[in-house]
């Protein structure tokens, strides 16, 4: 069941603003929501939406982003794309056992999968200082959202975030 | 020990960081006469990762001027998102 479905130009207002739309959604449905699980998908997609309008679009005002939102048994997925050049794929393993599909041209995403280090990165003859303050963001960003328990699938410039209530439950 | 309280009053959310950076420019560009920066996070749960890197350049720069760091009010789901991070290990997190 689709519970929310929109698109929009690429601004962090923006994002602010449907995030917050989804997330009084999600709130209206009949679920025992744990505040927990509702502060983790907030920033979880906060930080794939913030992705999409600042590395995917680059911020460009005429390019948009779409988000979809569907519920699935106990299943959530969010459903992020942009209009970056699209991305291929590459599969790193992870130590959550979560199949993260990582983008491999996307120099952020690359170096994550090749688990280069910050500090390789600054003596990089072509990586600048706000380089690799990207990249901190985006590597904090992206292992931040795998501890959170959400599985990642990445095809083309499309993100796919699920998250399964059955396992929020447990905790 | 004089302290200086910085209030996060909307939600520290990429789409804000721009304004508390001037903020937090101007505090420390103006004023000298405090040793310790307190950040209070008091009713605010709306944080993404960009948010994140702004506490972090606020440590990193009161560190840098010999200055105590400290968050206060950070609700139990933001506490528990700096420990996932490890951001615990560097500053002091108090309700």
């Amino acid at each position: 069941m689709v519970i929310y479905e929109t698109t929009f130009h690429s601004t962090f207002e923006l994002v602010d603003e449907k995030a917050k739309e989804a997330l009084m959604l999600l709130k209206a449905r009949e679920i025992d929501w744990m505040s927990h699980t509702l502060f983790k998908i907030n920033f979880v997609l906060r930080e794939l939406l913030n992705n999409a309008v600042e590395h995917g679009n680059a911020f460009d005002p005429q390019k948009k982003v779409f988000l979809r939102i569907e519920s699935r048994d106990q299943l959530f997925i969010f459903t992020i794309r942009d209009e970056g050049s699209g991305i291929c794929m590459d599969v790193a393993s992870s130590d959550a056992g979560v199949a993260e599909k990582v983008p491999r041209h996307d120099k952020t995403y690359h170096a994550i999968c090749a688990n280069e280090t910050l500090e390789r990165l600054k003596h990089s003859a072509d990586e600048t200082e706000s380089d690799v303050d990207a990249l901190a963001d985006r590597r904090r960003g992206l292992e931040t959202i795998r501890r959170l328990e959400f599985e990642l699938n990445i095809t083309g410039n499309t993100i796919v975030a699920t998250l399964d209530l059955s396992k929020e439950a447990m905790q | 020990m004089n302290h200086l309280k910085m209030t996060i009053k909307d939600g520290l959310t990429a789409n804000n960081v721009a304004a508390y950076q001037k903020e937090v420019e101007q505090i420390f560009t103006e004023i000298d006469d405090f040793n310790e920066l307190i950040l209070d996070l008091a009713g605010n749960d709306n944080i993404d990762s960009t948010g994140v890197t702004f506490i972090i350049s606020v440590f990193k720069r009161a560190k840098g001027m010999e200055k105590h760091f400290r968050v206060i009010g950070a609700n139990a789901d933001v506490q528990m998102l700096f420990k996932l991070m490890k951001l615990d290990q560097f500053f002091e997190m108090s309700d």
